[in-house]
């Protein structure tokens, strides 16, 4: 079928037909965006808030360098999936990759904002650092739009706020759960687009 | 369909005036947007930002289409100019990505404003579309 063979059959549509028209568009296009969020973010989030919930207790857990070995290792295990599952599907527009390389250039120059605050103790040293992180979480989500996103990242860097002066013990756990937790919730429902 | 139908129905049927309507009435239907299909097709792509672009299995998910009808009608539209391919290459995998085309953007604006034109001007008195006459005028 070619346009011009179109133009024959082309027949103005009622109002009726219009609005029906008109009706099915507005769902088209939402479920496409959606789409284009799950398929784009679903996997680095389950793999970033998986490594984040494992890494804190395992730091919690296993006691001196070895449990700060294992929170290290289950970050560097993130990073390294979430550069093997980057989407195949969808592409993303520039201003959105625009977006993620502030965010990685963030993540990658936040060993020197630790080294800059030489926070007292491990456990500030974690908690600043996850701060840092969800920090950029709350700033692409914002930037893109994406607010369940911006919304992770700012719940994680409130309730690191809130707990640490309350209670430094329990700061690192807080801040680990509820970025973690969070993370892998908004990355389990963004798994949707495979159902 | 009626004032109050348009109403109910969210569209706005607000009063126009003649030379309004007449500029709605301007915007050309497109034959290749007319068929519902190829319609949520073009909006689904136009929803992605202008750089934005997915595969068939993406919009397959995103219009519930069989890979048939969807095929042929995206063929359709690509011949039309309104969607184009690129090819996505990931190792030895490829994927065929889609976009919505600059003209392909313009043809189902102008499109989506035709269709709410039909609708405003049945909706809007008689009095106010372009060829009424006055009651007694032979």
């Amino acid at each position: 079928m070619t346009p011009d063979s179109l133009d024959e059959a082309f027949a103005v549509p009622t109002s009726a037909d219009a609005s029906r028209m008109l009706e099915e568009i507005t769902p088209v296009s939402n479920r496409s965006r959606r789409l284009a969020r799950d398929v784009t973010w679903a996997q680095p989030l389950l793999a970033w808030g998986l490594a984040w919930t494992a890494g804190t207790l395992g730091y919690q857990l296993v006691p001196g360098a070895a449990g700060v070995a294992l929170g290290l290792t289950a970050c560097a295990a993130a990073a390294a999936a979430s550069w093997m599952v980057r989407p195949r599907d969808v592409r993303l527009r520039d201003s959105e990759r625009r977006f993620a390389l502030l965010w990685a250039v963030l993540f990658a120059t936040s060993p020197l904002l630790v080294s800059v605050a030489a926070p007292a103790s491990t456990h500030i040293l974690i908690a600043f650092l996850g701060s840092v992180w969800a920090v950029g979480l709350l700033l692409y989500g914002a930037g893109v739009r994406d607010f369940p996103m911006a919304a992770a990242g700012l719940i994680t860097v409130v309730a690191a706020a809130v707990v640490r002066p309350l209670d430094l013990g329990a700061a690192v756990l807080v801040t680990g759960l509820t970025g973690g937790l969070s993370m892998t919730a908004l990355g389990a429902w963004r798994m949707r687009w495979r159902r | 369909m009626t004032e109050r139908d348009a109403r109910a129905r969210g569209h706005d049927v607000q009063e126009i005036g003649i030379p309004e309507l007449a500029a709605l009435l301007a915007s050309p239907l497109d034959p290749v947007l007319t068929d519902p299909a190829r319609l949520r097709i073009q909006a689904a792509l136009h929803a992605l930002p202008p750089d934005g672009a997915m595969s068939f299995t993406i919009l397959r998910k995103a219009l519930g289409l069989t890979d048939g009808n969807l095929g042929k009608h995206v063929r359709v539209l690509i011949d039309a100019g309104f969607v184009a391919t690129e090819e996505n290459w990931r190792g030895k995998r490829r994927t065929t990505l889609y976009r919505s085309t600059g003209a392909g953007r313009v043809a189902f604006d102008e499109h989506v404003q035709a269709l709410n034109a039909i609708i405003r001007a049945s909706a809007a008195p008689p009095h106010h579309l372009p060829n009424a006459r006055p009651a007694g005028d032979s």
